[in-house]
């Protein structure tokens, strides 16, 4: 009887505990994270456009922001020597994680191709990637690009030439112009586009403005000039402008949950809601080379939005900086034993970190002006003559009155922010010249490089690569000022380098079609769009 | 209590024996030769039957029924069997010998807890008697066996108080998952799990099974090897007893970076902050920094902090001459280890009843540092005619709290220590309140005082850990067993993390030395506080926790007088389960109210939950001939919840068997010189799944960077990709022989063994422009190889020369390679510790891939004629690979009369070690690196530049511009890989112990049953080639196959010393 009992248990729990259970082995549903077919696409579009706002913040662009002359290492921290003596190495720095958030992208298009509804998704997902592209082009020239993406057919996706994908952008930003026009009835994307807010004719004005970068940083190439021309829109009104940037805005508020909150470049350069001052601030101050390029240009009113005063409200004894404005001091590139802390340097100023919640700027309205001043110029576009707007010098001179706006200028005896702006650009060293489109263009990208500081540090890299403009290595004026590091180990002969590395993580992965690639001599080897190294 | 249960044994005796009521009872004493001290618990059976006893506490025995032409054996471990004829009349009183002699008769405890003769093991086994694992009182039972095992390698990440161990055996089977051993106690595994609540005291043997083929019943998870652990049941000569055991134990922080001692605070800061001098360029004293390019201490007095408090404050100075004793000496104090024991033992093997209570404190070397545990373990069986039950329940708490980062940069001690420069009397700045050691007047600029983490940033963990089981067995006839057991290991753990708000006075945020303090960093003047809570439901030890049923039915037919065999069949299904769930706040309202509620802005949250299903199906054959000749087949089928329907089910083979020569040819028996000779061979095919839950279909992720804002949410797609996976493969086969000599007086092992594991589950690497960072697939293969030899010898034996001394020594190597990846893949970036570890094809693994600088063909540093710096590679390359190649141990042991000593040694080398965030002691000049050419311009060694042309010539004119603070700081010295590898070789007196065995002073005592005093020391000295300036190269980082990297950041390594005692009641 008792054994019966004894046999009896021990048969039940065997049974029971492996049997009973259905679905004891199977898995599928993920408790932790939401499987591909559970993403709506308005989350999906908001998540991508905050990363691409994130990347725009510009954490991996921070050796243009010191070649391109904005900022110097602070004297109080240590700097990485890669940026002070250019001798870098194919770890250093990284443009291809711009293809996980591509794949974002990708993955509303294959959303939209599913549903028709979605085709609004579809076509800023469209505009996006030719976006994120050609930062991956001005990067490295050729990247993978018609392999790219698919990985359950190409797992080593092969090279395509830059000027290839640069052709093919042109195409899909039409396609997704084209798109927009068709696709009234569409569910439209809201408050989920943190850019535009759902505003579809905003995304028409920012894929010509794209296409328009596109095209004036290949108008070098003279070959493919005529066929630029007749693939813009000649409609200036159809552009962004000084009336209509891109920026992003999902929300930002002052917090530092889920990883902060705040804006990117605040998150980077600002300070925590708990008040801290965040790294990028502390390590990174004035660059001398600057402070003097905006002196000679008597540009002190941005000067001081750009930087904020030395926390030393009077010059120490024997440190008299002939430049001193309003106590702005930075440092030099490469001159560590002699640059100073950081309470004696400026740190980055209240006009760009003006708010945590400022909306982060993508192509800011003064970029726009100056790429269709510069088109028109150029021939690119015809601009529309009438009463003096839509002209070359209409768009420069606006151009430099959204970049004092924008900034927050506060009024001072020459009046308000426009006041002194037009006040500047009267001035004959500023002035629109009617030369030559040479002088032209030295003008138009010294102001863009002027109002591109901080956030446009790579796009400042790029026209400088593209046209030795401004003269980063032989600024005229005080002292025969460069923004070249003067650390004597420094390599090369140029302030900034012609390009940079393929990635390493390239050669770890990819290695027989990185290895296609022509050997990169960063002192020399040229973006398809390049004509010379510029070390002027 | 107690008289029931005598009462219920003297039952239980009278059933077993009365149908041998016409025979006498035989009583007796047995003894050990060695020192004539009465052995407890040896087995006394009559030979050829099932019939027996053991002895008492005081070596007695009493059997009844024996037979008038009986002969009894005596057997007890480590010592040799004895057999005796029941000769007539009077006691039977023996003296038994100390038992190398007896190789071969070990019984070892394999798979599934099955005791078997080490005769019929057909792989490696070592099996270690518990005394010979804890004799120095480890707080972790494992770090015990290291240098004792070949083949094993335990390593330790971290040296806090709560510090993690890595055990592997054989090297590395799978390039990026679990390469660790399984632990099994008492026959249930316990996968990552605590066997910290188990008394030491209650462990009978360690049986260290180091190959796949030990595992194969196992499955897929102890594909790595298996350790064994088997606790007692009972008491020795069923008297019930009370044990009690207390060590104390100090711990010395000893294994520091090299620090230098030479030159102080300067951080190259120019005129304007008094840093150079203007006429002669020279560095001067800069008391704010963290840099220590300094000149040379000079013993001058000099201002440290120009006024503290306020603009009108005090100077504060300092003298600038080294005080002796760099930063990290003078922070960690003694850490003080206690150990408390206490043991409740009764009944026998049928029928006992056990119970522990266990006490740890251990205060570390970090201030304030501890870990407290408590646990208590009760455990009992039964037997009733042919059913058994036992049942075992034990509870371990475990509080653990550990100094956590700085308000600055979230810093950690080790970091902040590294950068205080040689002249400061650490002490003074104990207080972190006190006017030189708050943080608005700490001297340095850039740095903290470590004191500030020590009282005001703790890191708290609490560890539930509950391990319950039942254990059901029937015996209906002499040929069957049935077995049911069901275990649960749960827990929950609790971790509590916090920093105190920090206030600046509006003085010290102003900057008064305009130098870019760290208060002029906090605008407001406060930092808020901050709190994060975590609780982990699984394991209690932050793993998962584990549910699980085993049924076997085990037959042991004897067919023949020749042939024993031995038929198991079974099923397992397993349960393991993990929920966390965690919230932070940053920024606390009220200063020393950690309560999430109180918070400035909105509290962050995140939860994580995982389960993992298995049912398998095993059967096990076994045939012995003749007590010579065993073979053994083992088959196994499991189905695993983490794999897609389609590819779930899976089948692990093996084979092994032995072969006893000196038994099988008679013209060996009883030979001289060859004494015990046995081959052995095992081939098995395992394998582990080496993915974690859910792992079968794409995710999308909350978008990183703020989401949600208000509302709106945002997700991103992962950046792996996840594919139809099976589980990795591994096949195995090693040969062996086991040998002794002259009377066994020299014996020992040697296996050689081969595994390739293929199917390697890897998130592989691909181009980013696939849309992914990562596949995960199955993909390559890695083999390995290499063997595990012991040599033992036993010269003098107690019995014969007074004085016994045993010598031995266990030689592991292991070779390994990289046999394929993906194609077009070269290599793999294994994740984990510094990142910077690979698998590259035909290459050993790991290895360590860093930046280098440019060198000619010969191997020369290529350098910059401009500034006589080395140049950087502007690739990564090949910097050596981080396994150890060879490892030895030593073991000597000496007794004497009551006194034993006995001493471990260890050896590893043929591999390098990369201290990967060494960077700090360079750039802050406190390593004795940088003082190498005393700081002076220097010709870098062995250096050659790039003549006119194109050439290279050998470099004997361009120093560098610079031997101070320009090169350390600013050259690629400080940004490059490999000036931070360095041989990872090094030579370590793991265990020293000194033991007085008091038995016989007290055995006339009516309470104490035995006394023993011991002096034990671990890891007592280190020695390491001169090349490595970083540190103790054991400390690893994490756990992970990468985690071999040490860190320089870590506490460093620790001697430990101290005193034991063992008192029986």
């Amino acid at each position: 009887m008792k054994k019966i009992y004894l046999l009896t248990t021990i048969a039940i729990f065997a049974l029971a505990v492996a049997g009973c259970k259905k679905g004891f082995l199977s898995q599928e549903n993920n408790p932790n994270a939401p499987s591909t077919n559970l993403a709506s696409p308005q989350n999906v579009l908001s998540g991508a456009e905050e990363v691409t706002a994130t990347y725009e913040a510009g954490s991996q662009y921070l050796y243009c922001e010191y070649w391109v002359g904005y900022f110097a290492p602070s004297g109080s921290y240590v700097p990485s020597t890669a940026y002070t003596t250019y001798n870098f190495t194919n770890t250093s720095f990284s443009a291809f994680g711009i293809y996980s958030n591509i794949s974002n992208y990708n993955f509303l298009l294959t959303q939209a191709a599913a549903n028709p509804a979605y085709a609004n998704f579809g076509a800023i997902a469209k505009i996006m990637i030719a976006y994120d592209y050609q930062m991956l082009v001005d990067n490295y020239g050729d990247v993978p690009y018609s392999q790219a993406l698919n990985s359950s057919k190409y797992l080593f996706p092969a090279y395509d030439k830059g000027q290839a994908i640069y052709d093919d952008l042109l195409k899909q930003l039409d396609a997704a112009i084209a798109t927009i026009a068709a696709s009234s009835g569409a569910t439209n994307p809201g408050s989920s586009d943190i850019i535009f807010g759902g505003n579809m004719n905003n995304w028409k004005k920012f894929a010509n403005t794209l296409k328009l970068r596109i095209a004036v940083r290949q108008s070098n190439l003279t070959a493919n000039f005529a066929s630029l021309h007749t693939e813009l829109d000649q409609n200036t009104a159809n552009y962004l402008d000084d009336t209509q940037g891109a920026y992003a805005q999902p929300g930002y508020i002052n917090n530092d949950a889920n990883g902060g909150q705040q804006n990117p470049f605040w998150k980077l350069w600002g300070t925590t809601a708990a008040g801290a001052t965040e790294p990028y601030q502390l390590q990174t101050v004035a660059n001398q080379f600057f402070v003097n390029f905006l002196v000679n240009l008597n540009d002190t009113s941005r000067l001081k939005r750009f930087y904020a005063p030395t926390a030393l409200k009077t010059d120490p004894a024997g440190s008299v900086h002939p430049n001193n404005v309003a106590h702005i001091v930075g440092n030099v590139l490469g001159a560590e034993t002699t640059n100073q802390t950081n309470a004696l340097t400026s740190a980055i100023g209240p006009g760009m970190i003006q708010s945590p919640t400022q909306p982060m700027p993508i192509i800011q309205g003064a970029e726009a002006c100056f790429l269709l001043s510069e088109a028109i110029a150029d021939g690119l576009i015809t601009g529309t003559v009438s009463g003096g707007a839509g002209t070359a010098q209409d768009y420069y001179q606006r151009g430099i009155v959204s970049s004092f706006n924008v900034l927050g200028t506060p009024a001072n005896s020459t009046g308000t922010a426009t006041q002194q702006a037009v006040a500047y650009y009267s001035q004959p060293s500023v002035a629109w010249p009617t030369s030559s489109f040479a002088a032209q263009q030295k003008a138009i990208i010294t102001q863009k490089y002027i109002a591109n500081f901080g956030y446009g540090a790579f796009e400042s890299f790029n026209e400088y690569r593209r046209t030795g403009y401004p003269l980063l290595n032989q600024q005229p004026g005080v002292n025969g000022q460069t923004a070249r590091s003067v650390e004597p180990g420094a390599l090369g002969t140029g302030p900034v380098v012609s390009r940079i590395f393929f990635p390493s993580t390239e050669f770890n992965t990819n290695a027989a079609a990185v290895g296609a690639e022509p050997a990169v001599n960063v002192f020399g080897s040229l973006i398809f769009w390049m004509t010379t190294y510029y070390t002027r | 209590m107690k008289k029931l249960l005598l009462v219920s044994l003297c039952f239980l005796c009278l059933f077993v024996t009365q149908i041998y009521a016409q025979n006498r009872t035989v009583t007796g004493t047995v003894t050990s030769k060695d020192d004539g001290l009465p052995i407890p618990g040896v087995s006394v059976t009559v030979k050829g039957t099932r019939q027996g006893t053991q002895t008492s506490v005081s070596g007695k025995f009493s059997l009844p029924n024996v037979p008038a032409n009986a002969t009894l054996v005596f057997s007890f471990t480590g010592f040799v069997t004895t057999e005796r004829p029941v000769s007539g009349v009077g006691a039977v009183d023996v003296a038994l010998e100390t038992s190398y002699k007896e190789l071969g008769e070990v019984v070892v405890t394999g798979t599934l807890g099955r005791k078997t003769s080490e005769k019929a093991v057909g792989y490696n086994e070592t099996h270690l008697d518990a005394s010979a694992v804890n004799q120095s009182a480890e707080t972790n039972l494992l770090t015990g066996l290291t240098g004792k095992v070949a083949g094993l390698n335990v390593s330790t990440t971290g040296t806090g108080v709560d510090a993690g161990i890595r055990v592997t055996l054989r090297g590395e089977r799978s390039i990026n998952g679990n390469n660790q051993a399984l632990i099994v106690v008492d026959g249930v595994p316990l996968p990552g799990g605590d066997i910290s609540a188990i008394d030491p005291n209650t462990i009978e043997s360690y049986d260290v099974l180091n190959g796949g083929s030990a595992g194969v019943l196992y499955g897929s998870e102890a594909s790595n090897g298996v350790i064994v652990i088997t606790t007692r049941k009972g008491a020795a000569g069923n008297k019930p007893n009370v044990t009690y055991s207390n060590s104390i134990q100090a711990a010395q922080a000893a294994y520091f970076p090299s620090i230098q001692n030479k030159f102080g605070s300067n951080g190259g800061e120019n005129v304007a902050q008094g840093g150079v001098d203007p006429l002669s360029g020279l560095f001067l004293i800069v008391p704010f920094e963290n840099q220590l390019f300094g000149p040379a201490y000079n013993g001058q007095t000099y201002v440290l902090n120009p006024h503290l408090g306020n603009a009108s404050g005090p100077a504060q100075t300092g003298v600038y001459s080294p005080v002796g004793k760099n930063a990290f000496q003078q922070f960690y104090n003694v850490g003080v280890i206690e150990q408390n024991v206490i043991g409740v033992n009764s009944g026998n093997s049928d029928d006992y009843f056990n119970m522990s209570a266990l006490n740890v404190v251990n205060h570390g070397i970090t201030p304030l540092d501890a870990s407290t545990k408590y646990s208590l373990a009760v455990k009992a069986g039964k037997r009733y005619g042919i059913f058994k039950a036992e049942y075992n329940f034990s509870y371990a708490h475990t509080a653990i709290t550990q100094v956590g980062g700085s308000y600055f940069q979230n810093r950690s001690v080790p970091f902040i220590l590294s950068q205080l420069p040689g002249n400061l009397n650490l002490k003074d700045y104990q207080d972190p309140n006190s006017a030189i050691g708050n943080p608005s007047d700490f001297f340095e600029a850039y740095t903290t005082n470590p004191y500030w983490n020590v009282y005001n940033a703790r890191n708290t963990n609490d560890r539930n850990v509950f391990q319950a089981g039942i254990n059901l067995t029937l015996n209906p006839t002499k040929y069957l067993d049935i077995t049911y057991k069901l275990t649960d290991n749960f827990g929950y753990n609790e971790l509590h993390n916090t920093t105190a708000q920090v206030n600046f006075t509006p003085y010290s945020v102003s900057d008064p030395q305009q130098v870019g303090n760290v208060p002029s960093g906090f605008p407001t003047g406060v930092i808020p506080g901050t709190v994060s809570d975590q609780t982990q439901s699984g394991d209690g030890n932050g793993g998962l926790g584990r549910l699980q049923g085993d049924l076997l039915i085990n037959l042991h037919p004897t067919l023949s007088k020749d042939f024993k065999t031995n038929l198991l069949i079974g099923n397992t299904w397993w349960n393991q389960r993990y929920k966390s769930v965690f919230n932070s706040a940053s920024q606390l309202l009220i200063p020393g109210l950690y309560n999430l509620a109180y918070n400035g802005g909105t509290p962050g949250a995140s939860e994580s939950t995982q389960q993992i299903n298995q049912i398998a199906y095993f059967a096990d054959a076994t045939i012995g001939y003749k007590d010579f000749l065993f073979i053994d087949g083992s088959i196994r089928n499991e189905q695993d919840s983490r794999l897609a329907a389609a590819a779930r089910s899976y089948w692990y083979p093996g084979v092994s068997g032995s072969f006893v020569f000196t038994d099988a040819i008679p013209a060996l028996k009883n030979n001289k010189v060859i004494s015990f000779g046995k081959l052995r061979a095992a081939y098995s095919i395992t394998g582990q799944v080496n993915i974690g839950p859910y792992q079968i279909n794409n995710v999308l992720g909350v978008t990183g960077g703020g989401f949600p804002y208000g509302t709106l949410g945002g997700l991103s797609l992962g950046t792996t990709n996840y594919t139809q996976l099976v589980p990795e493969r591994a096949t195995e086969v090693e040969f062996g022989a086991e040998l002794g000599f002259l009377d066994n007086m020299i014996h020992g092992s040697f296996t050689y063994y081969k595994q390739n594991d293929r199917n390697q589950t890897l998130s592989v690497g691909v181009s980013q422009s696939t849309g992914y960072s990562n596949i995960l697939t199955n993909v390559g293969e890695l083999q390995s190889s290499g063997f595990e030899a012991v040599l033992a010898v036993s010269p003098l034996t107690k019995a014969k020369n007074k004085v016994g001394l045993d010598l031995s020594a266990t030689l592991t190597n292991t070779e390994s390679k990289v046999i394929s990846l993906l194609p077009n893949v070269p290599q793999f970036n294994i994740s984990g510790g510094s990142g910077n570890q690979y698998a590259i094809v035909g290459d050993p693994y790991p290895e360590i891939k860093g930046t280098d600088f440019q060198k000619d063909p010969q191997g020369h540093t290529i350098i910059n004629p401009n500034t006589g710096y080395p140049l950087a590679n502007q690739t990564t390359t090949v910097l050596g690979r981080t396994s150890p190649e060879w490892m030895l141990g030593l073991r000597a042991a000496v007794n004497y009369k009551f006194i034993s000593f006995d001493v471990t040694a260890e050896y590893r080398t043929g591999y390098v070690d990369y201290f990967s965030n060494s960077g700090t002691y360079i750039f802050g000049g406190n390593s004795a690196f940088t003082t190498q050419a005393d700081r002076q311009r220097f010709i870098y060694p062995n250096s050659v530049y790039v003549n006119s042309s194109g050439g290279y010539s050998p470099n004997t004119s361009y120093s560098t511009i610079d031997g101070n603070y320009r090169f350390w700081q600013n050259s690629t010295i400080n940004t490059t890989t490999s000036p931070y590898v360095t041989s990872g070789a090094f030579w370590k007196i793991r265990e020293a112990n000194l033991s007085f065995n008091l038995n016989q002073f007290v055995k006339n005592n009516k309470y104490i049953k035995g006394l023993k005093v011991s002096l034990t020391g671990r890891n007592l000295f280190m020695w390491v080639p001169k090349t490595n300036f970083w540190g103790d190269p054991e400390v690893s980082g994490d756990t992970s196959n990468a985690g071999s990297t040490p860190v320089s950041g870590n506490i460093p390594g620790q001697r430990v010393f101290g005193a034991k005692l063992d008192v029986t009641l």
